[in-house]
């Protein structure tokens, strides 16, 4: 835009607040899925509290209606979101990335056809197709949760990488490189994937997040990590089942799953300032 | 063209589908000769191309088979859950619209006010929360505290009953329409930052024009075009979505119907569900696409060019 | 007393400033040009004598147009200012011009608010509408007045901007690098068709530019515009041909350097 001019020595990089206050709503999360690996408060299928308590001292989120705590449940429903966000966009990364660069350098009809290909896979929701997938495996796992979920994510991830690597294919430099004769593979890897890699950072960071809440809809409609997972989506289908005598299981776990989503959007976003340094702050 | 590879797509994922669709016909402790015969009637016999052609053909036909499980023509059974799904997605977008786009602007054109920002916190809250923790809020705050709605449920005579279809459709269409209005509301936003930087703008506040005038006379055709394309998207994957919020208030639309196909595999139904779902999202980008090219001249010269 | 009248003006956003201690005046039919590099603050001057900075910049001292104090002025008055005494012509047509419209009907929107300020029959509009890009020497008016932005050149789009520009009929005319998009040929014909607009219509002239030469044709008072202050001003003649200033000087060198390097070429 032509609108003001205004010739000030651009901002520097700095940390914004979103990727520090980002940064630690994860970070929480992340340190309370390793502390489930060697404790809890209490022992997750012991039902020794009473059923359906009220959050107390003893029972931080109250009990379930098998007397079991809430609390610890939710701790390691931090664990099982970040495996299956960091499973599935791993996944999803690694398949996407892949096809995606593989349709840019295509030929004319193979690039058409995966493009199309990619736009009517993301016209279905992320969480119809990973429901299928999911649907496709024989028994409901953990894995298969997490294997849904990165299948359906990476056509995301494909056509977004699509895009971007067609934009740099066609800079003077590439066309500079190929002159000069440095072959295809050694392109991929000195121009256009570190070109692109700040932008698919802050799509996978986003991706994370979509992949928590869409498990949690996996979970919730019982085609998630079966029993005993405790994943947020389950627990508040389990509370939903109380929620007239026990209202407050329907809050917790969904609580705990916005502070995870919220945290991984403001680093996303922290992530995009800092990482591109084409993007100015806008007015 | 993009229909044919929809159906593509669909047949690949439904044959991904484990296990031999002739097995749901019979249950355990079938002998081999009545899996032989129910696999002919299936069809699962044949080789994967013909039966490609069978399952395009029948889909040409708009013949989507009887179902394994209850033995009902699945079109039949879709239309009747269309009735539930249909008026659900329809009236949370109408009602996503109706809040999003006036939050939007202002979130936009008073940003530096406290209000502005407080809307823009808001759909961030928004976008982070899954559709059935909003449900269960709901049913929380409304049917059990309040009592105002019930919390869940469809009249058996459908709409026969329309006070009470209604009544049963308010929660569940609340419950979409928050969270379709969140991410709305961004959108709506980010175009009319747009509209306020441009510099078309600017020229008529320079030569005469009120804000106000200016920005309807100006910003509203120039900000609908972006807002169009994200609208289909959005009410695309509304319905398609709606799978879950029909199983937080057990709504017998098609979500559910897909959800019962699934676990039971039932492969006409599922089958049936995904290609209707696959035609109105085709459809819904086309209307999209038309209503963008209605407003944008270089649009409609665009795909002219591309025709000739 | 002066048409345009501007004292101390200083321009500021998060305590920095971008323009400090600015004064000059325009009379009635006189012709100024601002001459500045990018950054210097003459664009910012002149959205802040017609009151359209952005909230996050903010103006201090004067800026009288047409007899209102600008700066402070509820936006209701400025409005009724905006087109009346100001009309402003931008650098980008393509930009500048509503991409969804056709341009008649932009061109018609000013039209019709100084009909209705004239208390003129607005009946007569399309007649004038092809009679302003007749007056801007656009051939075919009535295609061009169906035509969007995009169907037409870079140039005729700069004309259908002064035309708009004109339809207002104000006293002074802002030209913001009206040329500076344009191509060399196209811009010696906009040049020259704003040095007759202005002298057929007795308006008043702010010619906005980075471009040395440019400026010289058009008008008869500069003021040099260094990093939001002012260096120098008067006639172009004189500072243009003595310039006192080293910055001027070096500007002025610049452009001598730059066109015996054409010629020579």
């Amino acid at each position: 835009m032509t609108t003001i001019e205004l010739d000030r020595p651009a901002p520097r990089a700095a940390i914004s607040w979103t990727f520090v206050v980002g940064m630690t709503l994860v970070g929480i999360h992340a340190a309370i899925a390793l502390l489930t690996l060697v404790w809890t408060p209490y022992d997750p299928s012991s039902t020794a509290g009473g059923r359906l308590e009220a959050p107390s001292l003893l029972h931080w989120a109250g009990t379930d209606r098998l007397g079991r705590d809430l609390f610890t449940q939710i701790m390691i429903g931090s664990r099982i979101a970040l495996q299956v966000g960091i499973g599935a966009v791993g996944i999803g990364a690694a398949i996407g990335v892949t096809i995606g660069v593989l349709a840019a350098f295509a030929t004319r009809l193979l690039d058409d056809a995966l493009a199309a290909a990619f736009d009517i896979l993301i016209a279905f929701p992320t969480l119809l197709l990973a429901m299928l997938v999911v649907a496709a495996s024989d028994t409901a796992s953990l894995w298969s949760a997490i294997l849904a979920l990165g299948i359906a994510l990476s056509a995301i991830v494909g056509r977004l990488t699509r895009i971007l690597a067609k934009r740099v294919l066609q800079m003077d430099f590439i066309t500079a490189a190929r002159t000069s004769g440095t072959s295809w593979p050694r392109i991929v890897v000195i121009h256009v994937l570190p070109n692109i890699w700040p932008t698919l950072m802050v799509n996978f960071a986003l991706q994370f997040g979509l992949a928590a809440i869409a498990e949690a809809s996996l979970s919730y409609l019982g085609l998630g990590a079966p029993p005993p997972n405790a994943s947020w989506g389950r627990l508040l289908q389990e509370a939903q089942g109380t929620v007239y005598t026990a209202p407050f299981g329907a809050i917790a776990p969904g609580l705990a799953l916005l502070v995870l989503v919220i945290g991984i959007n403001l680093f996303a976003d922290g992530l995009r300032d800092v990482g591109d340094p084409t993007r100015r702050r806008s007015r | 063209m993009s229909l044919l590879l929809a159906s593509l797509v669909l047949f690949a994922l439904l044959r991904l589908l484990p296990g031999d669709p002739a097995n749901a016909l019979l249950g355990v402790g079938a002998d081999a000769d009545q899996i032989a015969a129910a696999r002919q009637q299936v069809g699962s016999d044949l080789p994967l191309w013909q039966q490609f052609i069978r399952f395009i053909t029948s889909l040409a036909r708009f013949d989507l088979g009887t179902s394994f499980v209850s033995q009902a023509p699945v079109g039949e059974e879709i239309l009747a859950r269309l009735t539930v799904t249909v008026p659900l997605t329809l009236l949370a977008f109408a009602l996503a619209i109706i809040l999003a786009v006036p939050l939007g602007i202002i979130a936009a054109v008073k940003s530096h006010k406290w209000y502005g920002g407080l809307i823009s916190v808001f759909s961030q809250l928004g976008i982070a929360i899954p559709v059935f923790w909003v449900g269960i809020l709901l049913v929380t705050a409304f049917a059990i505290n309040l009592r105002l709605f019930p919390s869940g449920g469809f009249p058996r005579q459908g709409w026969g009953n329309p006070a009470e279809a209604l009544r049963d459709l308010t929660l569940p269409v609340l419950t979409v329409a928050t969270v379709m209005a969140s991410s709305l509301v961004r959108y709506v936003r980010s175009a009319t930052q747009d509209v306020l930087g441009s510099d078309y703008l600017r020229t008529a506040r320079a030569l005469g024009s009120s804000f106000t005038e200016a920005l309807l006379r100006h910003g509203v055709r120039n900000g609908s075009v972006p807002i169009i394309s994200i609208l289909g998207i959005e009410l695309a994957s509304t319905f398609l979505g709606a799978v879950v919020v029909e199983r937080v208030f057990t709504l017998p639309g098609l979500g559910s119907m897909l959800l019962l196909g699934i676990s039971q595999r039932d492969y006409p139904n599922v089958q049936g569900v995904l290609f209707v779902s696959t035609l109105l999202v085709l459809f819904i980008g086309f209307f999209a696409d038309l209503a963008q090219r209605l407003i944008d001249p270089r649009l409609r010269d665009r795909s002219r060019g591309a025709a000739s | 007393m002066s048409l345009l009248a501007v004292n101390n003006l200083g321009i500021a956003t998060g305590g920095q400033d971008l323009v400090a201690d600015l004064s000059f005046a325009i009379e009635p039919g006189q012709r100024l040009g601002l001459i500045g590099e990018s950054g210097s603050g003459k664009s910012l001057t002149a959205m802040a004598i017609t009151g359209l900075l952005p909230p996050a910049i903010v103006p201090r001292g004067s800026v009288t147009l047409d007899g209102v104090e600008v700066i402070g002025a509820p936006e209701r008055k400025l409005n009724q200012l905006r087109g009346a005494a100001s009309a402003v012509v931008f650098q980008e047509p393509l930009t500048a011009l509503d991409p969804l419209m056709k341009l008649g009907n932009q061109l018609a929107e000013p039209l019709h608010r100084r009909f209705r300020r004239e208390g003129r029959d607005l009946a007569n509009i399309d007649a004038e509408i092809i009679a302003l890009l007749e007056r801007v020497s656009l051939p075919q008016p009535q295609r061009i007045a169906n035509a969007y932005p995009y169907e037409v050149s870079g140039g005729q789009r700069q004309r259908v901007a002064i035309a708009m520009a004109l339809a207002c009929r104000p006293k002074l005319l802002i030209a913001d690098e009206p040329t500076t998009a344009l191509d060399v040929t196209t811009q010696a014909e906009i040049l020259a068709l704003l040095d007759s607009l202005v002298r057929d219509l007795g308006m008043a002239l702010l010619f906005i530019s980075h471009d040395l030469p440019v400026v010289s044709t058009i008008v008869d008072q500069v003021l040099v515009l260094r990093q939001g202050r002012m260096v120098e001003t008067g006639p172009v003649k004189t500072v243009l041909g003595a310039p006192q200033h080293q910055y001027t000087q070096s500007l002025v060198a610049a452009a001598r350097a730059f066109d015996s390097a054409l010629g020579a070429s």
